[in-house]
């Protein structure tokens, strides 16, 4: 979906439309969690701070976000993809994999079905998406970004070679603005400049995720589309509007977030053996601190609490303010079928 | 103080009285036992906060005192002098040292005032139960009290100890947890992969109605060595009840109660496991026994599949390319089913099923390969109970 939190508002709200909008930020501390295309054009973008987005963009207009507006639509939105296929993998609320190899319309080509659902999607939703189409999710994934808004890029295996040659690697989806500018250093602009590297020399230079970039951009990485993506954690986080220096008070902090991360457990029924505490000082410096019990930490019962509380304390509570606290729970308990092996437990 | 006795008495002595003593402790007095000595009455005491034991024994006093004596030396050297003869206790008061006379010799060792001490209020405060009327045991002078033969508590110990939980963010489950409903005693352990359920019945009412008890692992391997019948009685704090008291003829023991709320267990038994099979104990122990040499260091799984009238039992280490595969007669007619389980814990539950039966028939109940199964002694006494979450196949 294109601009999908800022055009969902711009679509209930007249009043914003054809005007720069960001979803969130408006908070001391908060930040923009999407930006209209007007807004984009001065440089607006999501996981910017309210402040600096206000200072690029006078005229900004920050908007609450509705986010159960934002999940009716994605419901929507996914009803029409399943509708063509059952191998639908969502990677967020408004964006999702489709293999279409064998679909319900038993159409032979993937660009009518892209066609077809993007024409539907406007017209159930008033919305407009973009769709990339290709033999693999790494190449459907960078078409899908090639025309946005509201365009259509098909990637043909013979125009592969070519198209990703050319390819600027910040559009590589998992380097980041880190990576990317390492990168540039040693003069890796594009991703034919990635191929003159072998893959161990990548290793070395940019650790065991690069095995990845090096096999999806010669198009040997082939995942298939996962019906379920299974959660690796779930977690919850606070950021203060004053930093916080009162020992008791990051106590009060860490209870307030292990009730929401409990609320967020029961809800998902989540339940899971590693609890890590993250604290970020007034500096940003950051820390972590885990510990990995063996038994499945749920969202009821004190458990939680007692383990956030025991790593606060150990060895010593955090010692300068703090600006944020946050606490996860990883090493998820898995229903799913496949964790073969898994020893069972009794669910009190 | 001063007093000579049997060695093999004082042996036994300390022995009961030992288990309550911390080996190592933060405070060096608990490595200590106390010892007093009035008239004939030798009187021993050991605790560490959390259990405390005290028992005694006739000597032939002459001087009466009291002195901590270290209790790993002194234990050491009584076992070390065998069971022949007689030694002789005396202590110096300026100095606190201690003289233990042998016929093999004389040892010397360095003894604290007897002053430096805990106070024990649950120990020297409580009083031991009286025990008149049996149908009306339960509340005398507001002291709950419960009668337990040395079978009964030992069934209660040894067949639930195994499963408690020892995760210590998980206090609730680092214990027993007994139920009291009147006419029988529910004695219940687990730490979420297992759990045991031990019931102690009577034909009258001789226990408490609704209370709820969870005492320490610890205290119930003590209880696991009883050899002679138990009285029980709650210590109440300020109308909380913090301690649980027996005593075990002449010896008290008091151990403290974990103060925590026991998950409720009812609520996972299976009411629904419709499949069963029958099988021979010994034969399906010695078959894990064997099986499990080559299973897999880390997942510990042994898959158990059911055919009509056989239990095929397999095991494997993929990685170092082990296999083992055996296969016993049983009582099972239905559907092919497969389930696994870490033998560990299998094979725990089969052995403390141990001997019940005279045939030594156990019964096995399930329903899916993903849910808790049952195993139960073949007979309609409903009294001791085992569940097992087996391991996920596929």
């Amino acid at each position: 979906m294109d601009a999908f939190f800022a055009s969902v508002e711009q679509r209930d709200y007249p009043e914003y439309r054809g005007k720069p909008i960001a979803v969130g930020g408006a908070r001391k501390r908060g930040v923009v969690a999407a930006a209209s295309y007007e807004a984009r054009k001065f440089g607006v973008h999501s996981a910017m701070p309210g402040k600096i987005a206000a200072l690029k963009c006078p005229e900004l207009i920050f908007v609450q976000g509705h986010f159960d507006v934002y999940k009716a639509v994605s419901k929507q939105v996914m009803d029409i993809f399943r509708s063509y296929t059952d191998l639908v993998e969502p990677m967020s609320l408004d964006e999702a994999y489709l293999d279409v190899t064998e679909n319900k319309a038993g159409s032979p080509s993937a660009t009518l079905i892209a066609r077809d659902i993007r024409k539907r999607i406007e017209e159930e939703t008033g919305l407009t998406a973009s769709a990339g189409i290709s033999f693999n999710k790494f190449l459907a994934k960078v078409a899908s970004d090639f025309n946005k808004p509201d365009g259509l890029k098909l990637i043909t295996p013979d125009q592969a070679d070519e198209f990703i040659r050319v390819l600027p690697i910040e559009k590589v989806p998992g380097i980041g603005k880190v990576t990317a500018q390492r990168m540039h250093k040693l003069d890796i602009k594009t991703c034919e400049d990635l191929m003159r590297f072998q893959k161990f020399d990548l290793v070395k230079l940019f650790g065991k995720t690069s095995v990845y970039f090096y096999e999806i951009i010669r198009g040997e990485y082939d995942s298939p589309v996962i019906l379920h993506r299974t959660r690796k954690s779930i977690g919850a986080e606070r950021t203060f509007l004053d930093d916080i220096s009162d020992e008791a008070q990051m106590l009060g902090e860490l209870e307030r977030v292990t009730e929401i991360l409990k609320n967020r457990m029961v809800k998902a029924g989540a339940s899971g053996k590693t609890v890590t505490l993250k604290y970020r000082y007034h500096t940003f410096e950051q820390h972590t601190r885990s510990r990995t019990v063996n038994f499945n930490v749920g969202g009821s019962g004190s458990d939680l609490l007692m383990i956030a509380r025991e790593l606060f304390d150990t060895p010593i509570p955090p010692s300068k303010p703090l600006r944020l606290i946050g606490l996860s729970v990883s090493n998820l308990y898995s229903d799913e079928p496949g964790s073969a092996g898994s020893q069972l437990t009794l669910e009190f | 103080m001063k007093f000579s006795a049997k060695l093999s008495d004082f042996q036994v002595c300390l022995q009961k009285a030992l288990p309550a003593m911390p080996r190592k402790s933060t405070l060096p007095v608990l490595e200590h036992l106390h010892f007093s000595l009035k008239n004939n009455a030798l009187q021993v005491i050991a605790t560490d906060q959390d259990v405390t034991i005290m028992t005694g024994m006739v000597v032939e006093g002459s001087l009466d005192g009291s002195i901590l004596v270290p209790g790993r030396r002194i234990s050491e050297i009584i076992k070390a002098l065998g069971i022949g003869g007689n030694i002789e206790f005396s202590t110096n008061d300026d100095n606190f040292e201690i003289t233990i006379n042998s016929d093999s010799g004389k040892y010397t060792m360095k003894g604290l005032d007897h002053m430096e001490y805990l106070n024990i209020p649950e120990l020297f405060e409580s009083e031991k139960p009286e025990y008149t009327d049996p149908d009306n045991i339960n509340k005398q002078n507001g002291i709950l009290s419960v009668e337990f033969t040395k079978e009964e508590i030992k069934k209660c110990a040894e067949k639930t100890v195994f499963a408690v939980s020892n995760d210590e963010f998980r206090p609730a489950m680092n214990g027993v947890f007994f139920q009291f409903r009147s006419t029988y005693v529910n004695a219940v352990s687990t730490d979420s992969f297992r759990l045991v359920r031990a019931v102690v019945r009577s034909e009258n009412a001789v226990y408490p109605d609704e209370l709820d008890l969870i005492i320490p692992a610890r205290s119930m391997d003590v209880l696991k060595k009883v050899d002679q019948d138990v009285k029980m009685s709650v210590i109440q704090i300020a109308e909380k009840i913090t301690h649980v008291r027996f005593d075990i003829g002449e010896t008290i023991f008091i151990s403290k109660l974990i103060d925590e709320k026991f998950p409720p267990w009812e609520s996972v038994i299976p009411a629904n496991n419709d499949k069963t099979a029958m099988f021979n104990q010994k034969e399906f122990l010695t078959a894990i026994k064997r099986v499990s040499i080559f299973t897999s260091v880390i997942s510990h799984q042994i898959r158990v599949t059911l055919e009509e009238n056989e239990i095929k039992i397999t095991g494997e280490d993929e990685e170092l390319g082990s296999q083992a595969k055996e296969t016993i007669k049983c009582d099972y007619m239905g559907e092919r089913f497969e389930i696994a389980f870490n033998y560990k814990y299998f094979e725990e539950a089969i052995q403390n099923l141990d001997g019940i039966t005279e045939d030594n028939l156990l019964v096995m109940s399930f329903s899916e390969s993903t849910r808790p199964v049952i195993l139960k002694p073949n007979n309609d006494l409903d009294d001791l109970l085992m569940l097992i979450m087996p391991v996920r196949i596929h």
